[in-house]
């Protein structure tokens, strides 16, 4: 905790120097306004202030007005799902692909390899995701998000070497399969039949050598460490980064500050467009954003990734009738996968440019961002019965997900967490669908 | 403690079985399990394409339905008809097993499924923005995971 602070506040301090000359907001007084963001509680030694809270009234920066923001908001928002969609798109189009080359590995003939996969990523994204959760709370969040990008393509990128290596290799052992086929097979077609099966299997057993199995390995270690990167990288985007950004005007424009406190008032299950400038309209329409970029991403991206792989695969097949006749092309597998891996991977490098860039101008462009709330603060740092609800209402949310009663002690802590917060069933009926 | 870690393996295993069983045990979506199952009653490839894509798209539908909906009436109300809706859908495709006519039977199997994509990606929504805006900051990463269908 000690080290998060000290770490987070040069760099959020070194981001507001930089930011100060061009940006459509004030951001010193920002600076003054993160003291007291926190409603009093929080002395000037706090090192991490909540933007989760309203401004006090008269905090209000005179450099920008209200459609500035709204404006920078916007803007944040577009490179927000442009980010979205490389971030999506890379991933969708590496997930189907590997697929793919991982049947090719086994030329069809066994689906061992993609049931490896998928229960390494599955067990590696049950097991980690809480921490990289918790991870996600703890760390600033610049610094989390480019950690996330870097990580998770350097996986993917690494994990299509693997793939290309993998890949050509097995090319390599059915070419010359191919030419033994041809120089001794002369013609008969029960005999070419029993050939291509004898291929088929030497290709698999060849498949089993040392440095084969060690790049299978690190295929599916990569593969659910890019998994794992993948998730956090999304829960920090989607449910913590937009949440700060949609109250990145309220929390700055002093018209709304006769307006009732927007967590009191949510707490108390009063609903109502009344409570905000309109973040919650901003924020279902962010969601309703992502979430198409989500759903188009699932569509458009198998199927490119699918017309780039019969695009190779095509002229792999046209080559090898050149050289050979038709059909020992389908039976090598016909396939120079090696190449659309190589694709994939450039792709995955492409998606980690647009979404660095696109992270930090967001970061840069809405302050808010550099100020973080800890789990722990929330239980520590409240020694006094404050006047407001606000702490109590938080205090009383923590405890009661922390809390161990009943059968509840039996689980662990991220899943008391879960289980104490409003949302927990509705959340499981969704995780159910 | 050691005293409470069998029953804490016990629950991990519960947990884990209980989400294999909620993930493959239903058909809601397009996924292999289906898709193997209507070639097994008889359906062409082609079809299966077709149709799929028509749930995808139904499913972007489902993003402006939500969008609609959520400027009428509150997020709750949102979540909750979305949820009886895709219950709905979903038993109306649970009904087409009751139907002799393969044919009949699969247009209701498939109608079903579609139909609910509206509801499913509604409720998504809904669920997720409630999280936004009732959990705290410092906990959301913990709080927050992916969900499993696709």
């Amino acid at each position: 905790m000690m080290s998060d602070g000290s770490g987070h506040q040069p760099e959020s301090q070194g981001n507001l120097n930089t930011k100060g000359g061009n940006a459509a907001i004030e951001l010193t007084n920002l600076v003054g306004e993160s003291n007291y963001d926190q409603d009093g509680d929080s002395s000037l030694g706090n090192k991490e202030n909540a933007s989760l809270l309203m401004s006090q009234p008269g905090e209000r920066s005179d450099g920008s007005t209200l459609p500035e923001q709204l404006e920078t908001l916007q803007y944040a928002r577009r490179l927000l799902c442009l980010s979205h969609f490389f971030a999506q798109f890379s991933e969708v189009s590496w997930q189907f692909c590997l697929t793919i080359f991982l049947a090719a590995l086994t030329n069809y003939k066994s689906l061992f390899l993609v049931s490896t996969y998928g229960l390494t990523t599955g067990l590696a994204v049950t097991l980690l995701g809480s921490t990289t959760g918790s991870l996600v709370d703890r760390t600033n969040r610049l610094v989390a998000a480019r950690g996330f990008i870097f990580a998770e393509n350097f996986c993917v990128v690494l994990a299509t070497m693997c793939c290309f290596w993998l890949l050509s290799k097995q090319h390599g052992t059915f070419t010359i399969d191919n030419d033994n086929n041809s120089s001794t097979t002369v013609d008969g077609h029960s005999e070419t039949m029993t050939n291509l099966q004898s291929a088929s299997l030497t290709s698999f057993v060849t498949l089993a050598d040392a440095s084969s199995v060690l790049l299978l390995i690190g295929v599916h270690v990569l593969g659910a460490a890019a998994r794992v990167l993948d998730e956090g990288f999304l829960v920090a985007m989607e449910r913590d980064w937009v949440v700060v950004m949609s109250r990145f005007v309220t929390n700055h424009h002093s018209d709304n500050d006769n307006k009732p406190n927007r967590k009191t008032n949510e707490d108390k299950q009063d609903e109502g467009p009344t409570i905000s400038y309109d973040s919650r309209a901003w924020l279902s329409e962010t969601n309703v954003a992502m979430k198409q970029i989500d759903l188009s991403c699932k569509v458009i991206a198998p199927a490119i990734s699918g017309f780039l792989i019969a695009l190779v695969d095509n002229r792999a097949a046209f080559t090898d009738q050149q050289n050979d006749h038709g059909q020992s092309s389908h039976a090598s597998g016909g396939s120079q996968f090696q190449y659309a891996a190589l694709v994939v991977g450039m792709i995955n490098v492409l998606a980690l440019v647009v979404e660095y860039h696109c992270t930090t101008i967001i970061y840069k462009s809405i302050p808010d961002l550099a100020f973080l709330q800890n789990s722990e603060d929330c239980n520590d740092s409240r020694p006094d019965a404050s006047d407001d609800s606000n702490n109590q209402v938080r205090e009383e949310s923590v405890d009661a997900s922390v809390a161990r009663t009943g059968y509840r002690k039996y689980l662990s802590v991220g899943a008391r967490i879960y289980l104490g917060q409003k949302t927990a069933l509705a959340g499981i009926g969704l995780a159910m669908l | 403690m050691s005293r409470h870690l069998p029953w804490g393996v016990f629950f991990i295993l519960l947990h884990t079985l209980l989400i294999l069983l909620v993930r493959y045990l239903n058909a809601l979506t397009f996924d292999a399990i289906l898709t193997t199952y209507l070639v097994w009653r008889g359906m062409g490839f082609e079809t299966i394409g077709i149709w799929r894509g028509i749930s995808s798209a139904i499913g972007l539908l489902g993003t402006c339905v939500y969008h609609w909906s959520v400027n009428r009436m509150t997020l709750e109300l949102t979540g909750m008809w979305s949820i009886i809706y895709e219950f709905l859908c979903l038993s109306l495709s649970y009904g087409s097993l009751f139907v002799d006519d393969n044919q009949a039977s699969l247009i209701m199997l498939i109608a079903g499924i579609c139909a609910s994509r509206i509801g499913l990606w509604v409720y998504d929504i809904a669920v997720t923005q409630m999280m936004q805006e009732y959990i705290p900051d410092g906990i959301r990463g913990k709080r927050f995971h992916h969900h499993p269908f696709s």
